[in-house]
């Protein structure tokens, strides 16, 4: 009986329909990498919308502005800059609509190689 | 005529291909790690001394551990107190490698077997037009087995380099830190590095004073050296120009080809000494280098 219960739970585990990944807002990369900090970090962005319903839907950057298209023309990639972490939004009036993502920043200088101050291979 | 050829060469070489930051090659190293790696091959260094033999390069070290500030660079100790992407300075201390033409147990020489097989007095005239790097005038020399030892020491001194995803200016001026020869030297330096296929190449060029106390350490002749008067020579100070070119082609993570060449005018006031039989030095090395 323990045997036959575990088969099933097996053979649910394998049978069950893979859950459909929810279509919805995103951004790739959500990560710029900067050299040091202080630098501003600049990256174009491949965006992924959810099907939206007809209307005009906005970008913002940290409540900043990108841009406003109709639901149908949406832009794919947009150059974004970024001196910190900072929130895109995806925003409609009508139909009300609010989606965001964060952009992380990062900077190499925390683990970057460091060039040798002599050649390699100098010792002679 | 060498030094402009080589020159040619860097040119032509530096042409094709795409620079390269720091990213993944021999020049590279992480913060608080060891680069050790061992080369094994043929090569060699010519000595300008009267009477001093080529020195064979068979097996040529690397070895460099860097901290956040501290670092030990291939016999170089140093500490940057302004570590930038784009600028760095740092306070360093080095061997004086003047001392490596005058014996075999120089740090310089340590791994490599040396021959010296000459007469134990030759101070007749050099020929001139004679072989390469040769000072073309006639003049009388001592050779460096009749004169009194020069002593080792180090030099301690402050660099500023500046660095660009592909190249790197430096500028140093360096002391004696043990007051031995009580000279010093400033050095301008520019390395340029990039990658042909899988061919990462350094190419450097460097403009080196010397000062006269420093040169006349090593190479000026005086009562302590010989009687004969007329071999005395007081130094003056000495305009050095180098240029290389060094060659890494990675085979597999551990392993990789390794090439250098490097030739050095000397100036006028270290090759005027009688101690002195060329104007230049030359070195190359090429072998397979494995890192650990």
């Amino acid at each position: 009986m323990r045997l036959f219960c575990l088969l099933l739970l097996t053979l649910s585990t394998i049978l069950a329909p893979v859950e459909a990944v929810e279509n919805e807002f995103a951004a790739t990369p959500s990560e710029c990498i900067a050299t040091e900090k202080g630098d501003l970090c600049v990256m174009a962005v491949a965006l992924t919308y959810p099907a939206l319903r007809a209307g005009e839907y906005c970008l913002t950057l940290n409540d900043e502005s990108l841009g406003c298209w109709p639901h149908s023309t949406m832009p794919g990639t947009v150059k974004i800059t970024l001196k910190e972490e900072s929130e895109l939004r995806l925003v409609s009036e009508s139909p009300v609509y609010h989606a965001s993502v964060i952009l992380t920043l990062r900077y190499r200088s925390a683990s970057m190689l460091r060039r040798r101050v002599r050649n390699p291979w100098s010792l002679f | 005529m060498r030094i402009p050829l080589l020159c040619c060469l860097l040119l032509w070489l530096s042409g094709p291909g795409t620079a390269w930051g720091c990213e993944n090659d021999d020049a590279c190293i992480a913060p608080n790690s060891w680069q050790i790696g061992v080369a094994l091959g043929v090569g060699g260094r010519t000595n300008p001394l009267v009477d001093g033999d080529p020195i064979p390069l068979v097996v040529l070290p690397d070895v460099a551990w860097y901290g956040e500030n501290a670092y030990f660079d291939n016999g170089e100790f140093g500490y940057q107190w302004q570590v930038r992407s784009d600028v760095s300075t740092e306070l360093f201390v080095l061997a004086n490698r003047e001392r490596a033409y005058f014996s075999f147990w120089h740090p310089a020489n340590i791994v490599l077997s040396v021959n010296t097989s000459s007469a134990d007095i030759i101070s007749g005239p050099l020929q001139p037009g004679g072989s390469d790097g040769e000072s073309p005038v006639s003049r009388e020399t001592i050779s460096i087995n009749d004169i009194s030892s020069r002593k080792w020491t180090a030099d301690a001194g402050v660099r500023i380099s500046w660095n660009r995803p592909d190249s790197l200016l430096s500028a140093a001026v360096a002391g004696d830190l043990l007051g031995v020869h009580q000279g010093f030297y400033a050095q301008l330096k520019y390395r340029y590095h990039w990658q042909w296929d899988d061919w990462h190449f350094a190419a450097n060029a460097s403009l080196t004073y010397k000062s006269s106390k420093l040169i006349d350490y090593y190479y000026g002749i005086d009562s302590r050296d010989t009687s004969n008067s007329r071999l005395w020579y007081e130094a003056d100070p000495a305009l050095q120009t180098s240029v290389g070119l060094l060659l890494n082609k990675p085979i597999n993570k551990r392993w990789r080809w390794v090439a250098r060449v490097q030739v050095t005018s000397l100036g006028s006031g270290m090759s005027d000494s009688p101690l002195v039989a060329k104007d230049s030095v030359a070195s190359g090395f090429i072998g397979l280098g494995y890192r650990f």
